[in-house]
């Protein structure tokens, strides 16, 4: 019988080894930490709005500029200032217990917040959380613009 | 001299090691943050207490990112993880509107470093295609709601 050629049939380790390794540092690199999120919901204009409502609601203007918030006049550098008029508000209306999307809402209360298009998110979310945190979740965003939006002196 | 000397045999033991290096990749993969839901990992949201925390993704919410970028307008608009710009936003949403409803939600991601010029952008778009709701999204640190 002729003679049979044996062929050696070995798993190529090294090579093994080394794909794995750059799979196991690719991963471990682009590895990131998953963050929690939360949100708050912002009313849009309706396109056809309803008849108005039998109780007008209670509304707080603040102005947000890009070097301080300004409610009723007074120009505050950080959100702390608006504390006091913030839990004025908040005193002056109760938990809406009819609203289930939204625990903790208080209503007859609308917050409509003008914004400088020159100022940060950072500057907003500060104001919003602090908006939550009194349960003042009901926002309307107004945005400044040309004069009205200029620089304060 | 005539003492015979015992020889061990030092071996790397590859099997195990590939055993421990598979289930660590399998790990990494399993826990990877992928783009899945048009999220941009990049975006650096700002930090929040007393926020609503988001539990689970609503079917008609849509997920618009807005990074940072010093480049050029000072920020770039993502639709889905695909770059847009305001009127490409406004059309998404639109379309988006006539599949799902009037009930489109639209979750925005803003960089904290970004201007509200470029939320006023896509603020407008959505009002625009008729979004009713617009959700506003920050990093949940702490907190009890």
């Amino acid at each position: 019988m002729g003679k049979r050629t044996e062929y050696a049939s070995e798993v190529p380790m090294s090579a093994m080894i080394d794909v794995t390794f750059l799979l196991l540092i690719y991963f471990v690199v682009m590895q990131k930490e998953v963050k929690d999120e939360s949100f708050v919901a912002v009313n849009q204009p309706a396109l056809n709005p309803g008849p108005p409502p039998a109780v007008l609601p209670t509304t707080c203007d603040i102005y947000v500029r890009p070097d301080a918030y300004i409610s009723r006049g007074e120009a505050y550098p950080t959100v702390d200032g608006l504390l006091p008029d913030l839990e004025h508000f908040a005193s002056n209306s109760e938990i809406d217990q009819d609203d289930q999307a939204t625990p903790k809402r208080r209503k007859n209360v609308i917050v409509n917040l003008k914004l400088s298009v020159h100022a940060t998110q950072q500057q907003l979310v500060d104001l919003l959380d602090v908006l939550a945190k009194h349960d003042l979740t009901k926002i309307n965003f107004f945005y400044l613009k040309g004069a009205v939006d200029a620089p304060v002196p | 001299m005539g003492k015979s000397r015992t020889e061990m045999k030092q071996e790397v033991p590859i099997s195990t090691l590939i055993d421990i290096v598979f289930l660590l990749i399998m790990f990494f993969v399993a826990t990877a943050n992928f783009d899945s839901e048009g999220f941009d990992n990049n975006v650096e949201l700002a930090k929040a207490q007393h926020l609503q925390k988001m539990t689970t993704k609503p079917i008609n919410q849509i997920a618009i990112s807005i990074d940072y970028n010093n480049i050029t307008k000072g920020y770039d608009i993502k639709v889905g993880g695909i770059p847009a710009d305001g009127k490409m936003v406004e059309n998404c949403l639109r379309d988006n509107v006539k599949r799902m409803g009037s009930g489109t939600e639209a979750f925005i991601r803003v960089d904290k470093r970004c201007k509200l010029g470029a939320l006023e952008e896509v603020t407008t778009a959505c009002g625009a295609a008729g979004v009713a709701t617009i959700k506003i999204s920050a990093e949940a640190v702490g907190g009890d709601k």
